[in-house]
């Protein structure tokens, strides 16, 4: 089954649910969900963008999940990038290493400043994997 | 959090007890009345309080603001504070805009004398960046940045010329924290913050043109400067991507020591160390690093309104344009209160110290501290000044804003931005926004209402009605 996100009711911040196959497939999905809120991309012409490594170490599954965002969020805005292409992800409760690329926002439009550990949830549910974030906005 | 949890302890005041939860070390009180303390009961708002309550060193009480509303961890519109030196100073009880906040210009202009006030806003929405991301009009070099870090906005009117020297008596704690240390602040930090000076953001932020339309204390208003019919300009950014990451930096070293200080908390959010441990001064000295940031931004701002206002009015120097005060709302501060130092957080939360004070500057001595409630776009705002009582009531502290009723994604079911505009528009008030999407999601029926708001805090004895400001010109970010 594919990988999916929904947005959740939250007076004044933005709160998502994610559900994914496996963990890697949730994390893809959650730096998807980052990515698409950037604002519409270049697509230059292929190969052009550089792969740029990742690797983070937290306490458990669910830091790990606030880092990677927090991680991406950082990188995004600097840059100006919206980094939809992940590779080579791997995990342990408490390790990611990953490549990933963005590509360039035309208009940056993110409204995200942050994830938040408030009601944060990685966990198996029904034989999938699904976590919930608020994002500070 | 049911109605029958809370005991009425004033007229305005509502009390969850101690003994609601064994974790809690402090009660949780909040001001209110029966309709707003209805609408803080669902969702998580009382909740987060009671949190709040829980955090190692806090003392009293905790207080809820009339406007408070569900956030994560603290809820926004929440105060508490926490003893010296070894109660904990909490970043997600501050939150992720350190240091946002509120200026407010007054101009010398008369709405009457605007024929048409869209030039005004037009070149208003032109000269100042806004919408998330953006490039900031100042191109800081590493050293010029870190001394705004360090030195807030005193360094950018002593060395750089933007602003007049009466705007730093006129702001809290003179637009710059003691103990800034940018070497607190990551190198993220200062990437997301580099380019940011001078920029709105997204979100609630925005730069409003308004009229002065009524005033309910007349000598508090002549003392602020403020006449009606007189042309005012309010700012409401803050520390933009830097202070972001600051929040975001220290959340997560703070989660990952919170068993090396025994600290168990209800919510990894409220990650918080020792004030006077190392991760606690490090947070205080970054903080401080962020709030600095955020006056530069609102002093650079100020400029760029000023130096529009000198060109569309030849009449007008840029000197006219006076600063009516800056409040912070997302902060901690050491003060004293009673005789006790402490931490007070403050989250979507203003100062709101009374006459007399000694951090007044002299001309508002008698008056007590200036308190902006800003409402949303088609609702009017509100200038207040502080009372003395709020001191014992509430850490010195009163509201800041009208605080939200309605999730975006409500606010956008009901109305698209076009209309909105629309209907705006019909009232008079020019609206300039970088999207249709951003305007819904800020929409006035998305908030509380400001009026029973302010009534609430004057009532509470928080801080008492100075003026009232009406829209006519909207800036969104």
């Amino acid at each position: 089954m594919r990988a999916g996100s929904r947005s959740e009711e939250h007076v004044g911040e933005w709160k998502v649910t994610l559900r994914a196959d496996t963990l890697e497939e949730l994390f893809a999905e959650a730096a998807r969900v980052v990515a698409r809120e950037c604002g519409p991309v270049q697509r230059a012409p292929g190969g052009i963008e550089e792969w740029e490594r990742v690797e983070i170490e937290a306490r458990d599954a669910e830091a790990l999940l606030v880092d990677w965002l927090n991680e991406l969020l950082g990188r995004s805005e600097i840059h100006c990038r919206s980094y939809d292409e992940i590779r080579d992800l791997h995990l342990t409760d408490t390790r990611l290493e990953a490549e990933v690329r963005g590509r360039p926002v035309r208009v940056w439009r993110s409204p995200l400043k942050a994830a938040t550990y408030h009601g944060l949830e990685v966990k198996q549910e029904g034989g999938r994997w699904k976590a919930v974030v608020l994002f500070d906005v | 959090m049911r109605r029958e949890d809370m005991v009425k302890v004033g007229q305005f005041v509502y009390e969850v007890p101690q003994s609601f939860r064994a974790d809690m070390r402090a009660p949780a009180r909040v001001y209110a009345d029966e309709e707003l303390l209805q609408a803080m009961l669902p969702g998580e708002a009382m909740t987060q309080l009671v949190n709040a309550a829980t955090l190692p060193g806090v003392t009293q009480c905790v207080y809820g603001m009339p406007d408070m509303h569900e956030g994560y961890g603290f809820p926004v519109g929440g105060v508490a504070a926490t003893r010296m030196p070894d109660g904990v100073i909490a970043p997600g009880a501050i939150g992720f805009d350190v240091n946002c906040g509120v200026r407010l210009l007054a101009t010398p202009l008369l709405r009457k004398e605007l024929h048409d006030p869209t030039p005004l806003v037009h070149e208003l929405s032109r000269s100042i960046p806004a919408g998330a991301g953006k490039e900031g009009p100042l191109d800081l070099t590493r050293e010029e940045l870190e001394r705004v870090l360090e030195e807030g906005s005193p360094y950018l009117v002593r060395e750089k010329g933007l602003g007049r020297p009466a705007d730093l008596t006129h702001t809290e704690s003179g637009g710059c924290l003691p103990g800034a240390d940018a070497v607190k602040v990551s190198e993220r930090a200062k990437e997301r913050g580099h380019g940011q000076l001078g920029t709105m953001g997204s979100g609630n932020h925005f730069v409003e043109v308004q009229q002065v339309d009524a005033i309910f204390d007349v000598e508090a208003a002549r003392a602020m400067g403020l006449a009606e019919g007189q042309v005012t300009v309010l700012i409401h950014t803050g520390s933009r991507g830097l202070g972001h990451q600051v929040c975001t930096d220290y959340v997560r070293l703070m989660d990952g020591r919170l068993a090396a200080y025994g600290i168990t908390l209800p919510d990894r959010q409220l990650s918080c160390a020792p004030a006077s441990s190392p991760e606690g001064r490090d947070y205080l000295a970054a903080m401080a690093a962020a709030a600095n940031f955020a006056w530069s931004n609102r002093q650079m701002i100020a400029h760029r309104v000023r130096q529009v206002i000198a060109r569309l009015f030849p009449t007008v120097k840029p000197e006219d344009v006076r600063q009516v005060y800056d409040v912070a709302h997302n902060i901690a501060k050491v003060e004293e209160h009673g005789g006790e130092r402490v931490c007070v957080h403050r989250k979507g939360a203003t100062r709101a110290f009374g006459p007399g004070h000694p951090e007044m500057p002299p001309d508002y001595r008698e008056i007590g501290q200036p308190v902006f409630i800003p409402g949303s776009m088609g609702t009017a705002s509100y200038v207040l000044a502080g009372l003395g009582t709020s001191e014992q009531r509430s850490w010195g502290s009163a509201c800041h804003g009208a605080g939200r009723s309605l999730s975006r994604t409500a606010a956008k079911k009901k109305v698209t931005g076009a209309e909105l505009r629309r209907q705006l528009e019909a009232q008079g008030i020019i609206v300039r926004c970088p999207t249709n999407q951003g305007l819904a999601e800020e929409a006035p029926f998305a908030y509380k209402d400001v009026e029973r708001v302010a009534e609430v805090v004057e009532k509470a004895g928080l801080a008492r009605r100075v003026a009232r400001l009406r829209p006519f010109g909207v800036i969104k970010g």
